[in-house]
């Protein structure tokens, strides 16, 4: 399998769904993962990673929060983060209010496979991956 | 295999319901909730609930697979949305439903039986056989708490799903639907022969409804897709689309090749689209339609390709 030389962040409190995920990145990608928002904000800031796979609902800053932290942090990479919504709200409102933060997609953990998430992943970093050839 | 993917090129938009159809399945639809309601139709079993055997509330996200004694079939898997729900179509065959959730167990010691008061057809991991065609395989699923879940917890305010006060509500309507019919015959038996018109339009209104119940066709656990050519159902997914959001998917299936599929979705209007597998490329979109899901919540609708 390709191997990108990207780092992924999987920010997901359910430790069964985060394993899967990791397991399933982890043949291409360099991965990190979070069980709670104010976590994935930490490592977010200090590893700088190329995409964050985000839940909604998290312990302690929820997925809404952690989405507006990283959009108005004053470090660029931070703030353009590609972020893709995994999660298993699928109201309007939910979906709008992640699409006002720019989003790059968002998923229906219930509606998706891990292959459609990772195939997104690779396109959304593909164009990056080219630029670094 | 290549083939026939390629022979099929239907018109775009070519995936329709008839006028009629339309009709008639919103009629049977309506009529089917107002017997439901009042309790005279038993509610079918659209899907099943991965709950928790303690508290019953609904469990997400919850992996479900379908694995088949023979291996030649694959696995089929699933994850339960936001109200605990999932549901196969299950092919012929013996098979077992294995679930998996962060701080639950399976089977559930708790509840053993095939019935708690709230949730009954329970499952806890015997074989299921299929001797039949294609069917929805869905029963209910209890799970045993063995570690507090913050998800669980965090959702408590965000589902309304109270089984108990859903359970309370219907038996109270029901109580009362057949008392105001008990009143009704009794004050019509007192009466005689100076009915009052009232009661005997009540009485006639309850006889129209056990006629409906008696006569009025079940609605569907699943939708079917016809075709002229049936072997390129095998190749045929259905995606069901937020019309305010294309890119986000609310709804994903494949079709068997006797042309059934089950569809989980929540109340709402979609966009039905139909794609094609095709090897080593993104799936082709071959049609769409727009289609509205009721409160059974699944899509059970007749789709006619190349119409």
């Amino acid at each position: 399998m390709q191997n990108f030389a990207k780092t992924v962040l999987i920010v997901e409190d359910d430790g069964m769904l985060r394993d899967l995920l990791v397991v399933h990145f982890k043949s291409a990608f360099n991965v990190l993962a979070a069980e709670d928002g104010e976590r994935a904000l930490a490592i977010a800031a200090e590893s700088k990673p190329d995409i964050m796979l985000l839940d909604l609902l998290l312990p302690k800053v929820d997925g809404f929060g952690v989405l507006e932290a990283i959009r108005k942090n004053a470090d660029k990479t931070l703030s353009t983060l590609p972020v893709v919504v995994l999660s298993n709200l699928w109201t309007n409102k939910d979906i709008l209010r992640t699409q006002a933060l720019h989003i790059d997609a968002y998923f229906v953990k219930a509606d998706t496979n891990l292959d459609v998430v990772y195939a997104k992943v690779v396109e959304i970093l593909t164009p990056k991956v080219t630029e670094g050839e | 295999m290549q083939t026939s993917v390629e022979k099929f090129v239907p018109d775009s938009h070519s995936l329709s319901l008839s006028r009629y159809y339309r009709f008639w399945s919103l009629f049977v639809g309506r009529l089917n909730d107002v017997l439901r309601f009042f309790g005279m139709r038993k509610r079918r079993k659209f899907w099943g609930v991965v709950y928790d055997s303690v508290n019953k509330q609904p469990l997400d996200p919850v992996l479900i697979n379908l694995v088949y004694v023979d291996s030649t079939h694959a696995v089929q898997t699933g994850v339960t949305d936001l109200s605990g729900r999932y549901g196969f179509l299950a092919r012929p065959g013996k098979f077992k439903i294995l679930v998996r959730k962060t701080n639950y167990s399976f089977p559930s010691t708790i509840v053993s039986a095939s019935n708690d008061g709230v949730y009954d057809h329970l499952y806890h991991g015997e074989f299921i056989e299929l001797t039949g065609g294609t069917e929805v395989v869905a029963p209910n699923i209890p799970m045993d708490p063995v570690a507090k879940d913050w998800n669980q917890q965090a959702k408590k305010h965000m589902v309304d799903n109270n089984p108990y006060v859903k359970l309370l509500r219907s038996r109270l309507i029901q109580s009362l639907f057949w008392f105001i019919f008990a009143l009704a015959g009794v004050n019509l038996i007192f009466t005689y022969p100076s009915h009052s018109v009232s009661w005997v339009a009540i009485l006639l209104v309850y006889a129209w409804l056990l006629g409906a119940n008696v006569l009025l066709p079940h609605e569907r656990l699943w939708g079917l897709v016809t075709t002229a050519d049936p072997v390129n159902l095998e190749h045929l997914i259905l995606e069901l689309h937020n019309p305010l959001f294309p890119d986000v998917i609310l709804g994903k299936t494949e079709v068997g090749q006797d042309g059934k599929f089950f569809l989980l979705a929540n109340p709402g209007y979609y966009t039905l689209v139909a794609k094609y597998k095709q090897p080593n490329q993104p799936a082709r979109t071959a049609a769409n339609t727009q289609v509205k899901v009721g409160k059974i919540g699944v899509v059970n609708q007749s789709l006619d390709l190349l119409k």
